[in-house]
């Protein structure tokens, strides 16, 4: 197993820095001046072109391409992901302020949708064509449809305006100097929520469909023959061999759910990476850009492997 | 495996580090409002948080945060007065080359330095660098000034304080300089502390990440990035008593803003969409208010050059576009039309009120003109739009074009974001036929209308964006600007415009008033000075 890992991680460097050097060149095909992004149409009026062109001699973008990505990939092996152009800041520095909130609010998605689409799911495939079944695969179906923008909107209007139970954004509130876990957990359930409902269809359809296979398998019908309790065999035995193919579904969905945090941080004024991404994008802040994706693929690859893993110790079966 | 815990351990997870990123329990988890003795607090929103807060550029998401800390040193507001704590007078000289700046007494820093002639004599300096400021195009014509930023001398000639006071301004010729200045906003910074600063060195130095020495009515406390910037009241501020123990700027989109002012989340929120204004002033506890704005937006930018050099064709656009009915549909009435196509709210004193055309909206007379300038219908032109989509701009937009399709003039609009709309501008300005213009600061002194419409100011040289060019009026914009008779200027000024609006350079579509929702409580709050006036602000008694 570890010689599995350590030869899927090798193979996984080349790969990340191939996808550094493509991103690096498309985001510089952006169109749009990063210092004249960062102006006013009123400073764009009055700035002179000394200003800019000294602006742009300091962030580099007066030297070739080539250069630029040279000099940017030996800040890269140093440890540093270069400076970021809108704040003048390692892009390190900024990616740690923001990485936190963003795994908060990813993991607490990510767990909520497990456990409601794997339970619906479940129940789904051992009540099959019940009214369970048609309303939890109609709901699923209606989950992934619903653009997460506007549920979002929905959701702050509904639980925020209308019956005042959660906050409309932000991680704490403000007026309390040390605001307690209760109310960061407070400010967490919306936005996780609105996250989840995303990711939760596919989770009910793969359970679902994984458990109609399974439980009828000759070892189900072995498991009950001898009188093992019935939830005992559905969670004890079906489920256990039903979420192997889930976890593969789990690692194809993380770039789903970094595209929707894009858009509910922006929403629910959550200060993490999906925010900063647009920001970045809208000021042309190119070592930003570059660095999120950057992350992004790390992700990707990593929980692409500990799928695999995951998988080889849900299945005995499975060699690595 | 226990299955449990491949859905509950990542559970435990966030809520364990949400628990060890808390303090303490804290009772307080109100959100701000009318909260009695010094515990209260104060929430502004804003949709722009900004890269920095260096005080060198003019960025909207620094505004409320310098408002608060620092103290400008001059200003104006969109009625046109001037205001200044800092300054007792500001004087210039009969021939138009000194301008004396005289300071008022007793205003200190936070940790007991006077505010100096030296301050102000330091902030000009680095705002007449061009390396470090966006505002030294502006500020330009300083004596001495180019030889300083040459390394050629140490000081700047023309930039002396012959006492704590007094900051003299020598200018190498008679011009608007003082007034660019006061439209620019220049917050003072302190000498003490960044005196022996080499300019090279601003951009990265500590203090413009903490304040630590600041003379504004609050103090720098943190900025929580991607949240909100915190302040708390300064007790030294000279000035008065800020109302407010603490202070939020949030940053956050308008949606959002509009749901925290219902919720009583948000206390104060300036960037009000016009159409979303007589929904939030039905909130219980909000109040909007709105006055004339200063600048236009949108402008329907033309370029000038095939189709569209006959003059003829641009009026008959002025004419096609109905700007009244725009006004209402697309700005609920929220705005001013500017149907003599000038930018009519600069200073009255410079505006013509004879022998000029009113652009009102006439399709009969848009089509006469057309024929007359032999325009071919079948001509396709290309606008370039930055407007977000579905805000009070795209709308005014896109009534425009069907409102010139209705006489034959056929747009189409392609939406970009303004920086690749700046680097077609640059790359290929022959690629489309106009484009959406908005800001500029028109009530302090009709002379910006130059930054839009010389010569030499062809993007990206300056902001004239379509390449207009009319000598005539380069020759009065000089010759107004360096005019130290007021009577002679204003006939200039009014020859200049009068040109405007026979030639139509651009269309001047609407200029939105300034619009801002707050607490009903909040007391102190002016649409026309917005958060300039922070420091007097509190709740109602």
């Amino acid at each position: 197993m570890l010689s599995y890992v350590g030869r899927r991680l090798l193979i996984s460097v080349p790969v990340l820095f191939g996808i550094l050097g493509i991103s690096f060149i498309f985001v510089q095909m952006l169109p749009g001046d990063p210092v004249r992004a960062l102006m006013s149409p009123e400073e764009l009026a009055t700035a002179s072109p000394e200003y800019i062109e000294q602006r742009r001699s300091e962030l580099g973008l007066d030297k070739p391409i080539f250069v630029q990505f040279a000099a940017w990939i030996g800040e890269v092996l140093q440890g540093n992901l270069g400076h970021s152009f809108r704040r003048n800041t390692p892009v390190a520095d900024m990616i740690f302020e923001r990485i936190g909130p963003t795994a908060i609010l990813a993991i607490t998605a990510l767990s909520i949708a497990l456990i409601i689409g794997v339970l619906l799911g479940t129940f789904a495939a051992l009540k099959q064509n019940s009214w369970f079944d048609y309303l939890s695969s109609v709901t699923s179906m209606m989950a992934v449809s619903i653009p997460n923008f506007f549920l979002g909107l929905m959701a702050i209007y509904i639980f925020s305006i209308s019956l005042g139970i959660f906050p409309t954004g932000g991680m704490r509130t403000l007026a309390a100097s040390n605001p307690s876990a209760l109310d960061r957990v407070h400010h967490l359930i919306l936005p996780a929520l609105v996250l989840a409902i995303n990711l939760i269809g596919p989770y009910v359809r793969y359970t679902r469909q994984s458990m109609l296979e399974v439980i009828r398998q000759d070892y189900i019908t072995t498991a009950r023959a001898k009188g093992v309790p019935w939830m005992k065999v559905v969670f004890g035995h079906g489920l256990r061999n039903a979420l192997i193919p889930l976890t593969t579904v789990i690692a194809i969905q993380v770039p789903i759910l970094l595209t929707g945090l894009l858009v509910i941080e922006t929403i629910f004024s959550w200060p993490g990476l999906g925010r900063l991404t647009f920001e970045s994008i809208m000021g042309r802040d190119y070592p930003v850009i570059v660095a999120i994706v950057f992350i992004s693929a790390v992700f990707v690859v990593l929980f692409n492997l500990l799928a695999d893993v995951t998988a080889a110790a849900l299945d005995p079966r499975i060699r690595l | 495996m226990n299955l449990g815990a491949l859905g509950l351990a990542p559970a435990a997870v966030s809520i364990l580090i949400i628990a060890a990123c808390s303090g303490p329990n804290d009772n307080d988890t109100s959100d701000g409002g009318a909260e009695s003795g010094s515990e209260q607090t104060l929430q502004l929103g804003n949709p722009d948080e900004p890269p920095d807060l260096l005080p060198y550029d003019s960025h909207g998401g620094k505004e409320p945060v310098f408002a608060a800390i620092l103290t400008p040193l001059i200003w104006v507001d969109s009625a046109g007065e001037w205001h200044s704590e800092l300054l007792e007078s500001w004087e210039v000289s009969d021939d138009g080359l000194t301008v004396t700046l005289e300071m008022n007494s007793g205003l200190e820093w936070t940790d007991g330095t006077a505010v100096t002639s030296a301050d102000v004599a330091l902030t000009l300096e680095h705002n007449l660098d061009p390396q470090v400021s966006v505002r030294a195009g502006s500020l330009a014509g300083v004596v001495g000034a180019e030889e300083f930023l040459s390394g050629e001398t140490e000081e700047i000639a023309g930039l002396t304080t012959p006492d704590e006071h007094t900051v003299v301004i020598e200018l190498e010729s008679p011009s608007v300089w003082l007034q660019d200045m006061a439209r620019e906003r220049i917050f003072v910074v302190p000498e003490h502390v960044l005196g022996d600063v080499p300019h090279d060195d601003l951009n990265d130095h500590e203090y413009f990440s903490s304040f630590p020495v600041s003379n504004g009515p609050y103090k720098f406390v943190e900025w929580e990035s991607g949240q909100h910037i915190e302040l708390e009241r300064s007790d030294q501020w000279s000035l008065g008593e800020a109302g407010f123990s603490r202070l939020f700027i949030k940053y956050l989109p308008g949606d959002v803003a509009n749901a925290q002012l219902e919720t009583g989340e948000l206390h104060y929120y300036d960037r009000v969409d016009p159409s979303d204004a007589d929904r939030i002033a039905e909130f219980e506890h909000v109040e909007i208010q709105s006055t004339t704005g200063v600048s236009q937006s949108p402008v329907w930018g033309l370029m000038y050059n095939e189709p569209l050099l006959d003059e003829r064709v641009r009026q008959a656009m002025a004419h096609a576009i109905d700007r009244k009915g725009i006004c209402e549909a697309a700005f609920n009435g929220f705005c001013t039309v500017p149907e003599t196509n000038i930018p009519h709210i600069a200073p009255e004193w410079a505006l013509p009120d004879s022998g000029i055309t009113v652009y009102d909206y006439d399709p009969e007379r848009a089509k006469e003109l057309l024929k007359q300038a032999d325009w071919n219908s079948e001509n396709e032109l290309i606008f370039l739009s930055w407007s977000e989509p579905g805000g009070p701009r795209d709308r005014a937009l896109e009534i425009a074009q069907a409102n010139m399709a209705d006489v034959g003039i056929n747009w189409t609009i392609e939406n970009v974001d303004l920086p690749t709309m700046n680097e077609r501008n640059e790359e290929s300005p022959e690629s489309f036929h106009g484009w959406e213009g908005a800001g500029g600061n028109f009530a302090v002194d009709p002379n910006f209308v130059r930054e839009l419409t010389a010569c030499d100011k062809h993007f990206p040289m300056g902001a004239n964006r379509g390449h207009y060019c009319n000598e005539e009026l380069d020759d009065l914009w000089s010759a107004g600007s360096s005019e130290t008779d007021q009577e002679e200027r204003a006939r200039i000024y009014k020859d200049a415009f009068r040109i405007l609006n026979e030639d139509v350079p651009n269309i001047w579509m609407i200029i939105p008033d300034n619009i801002v929702a707050h607490d009903a409580r909040l007391d102190g709050v002016n649409p026309e000075t917005r958060v300039r006036e922070i420091g007097d602000w509190s709740w109602e008694e």
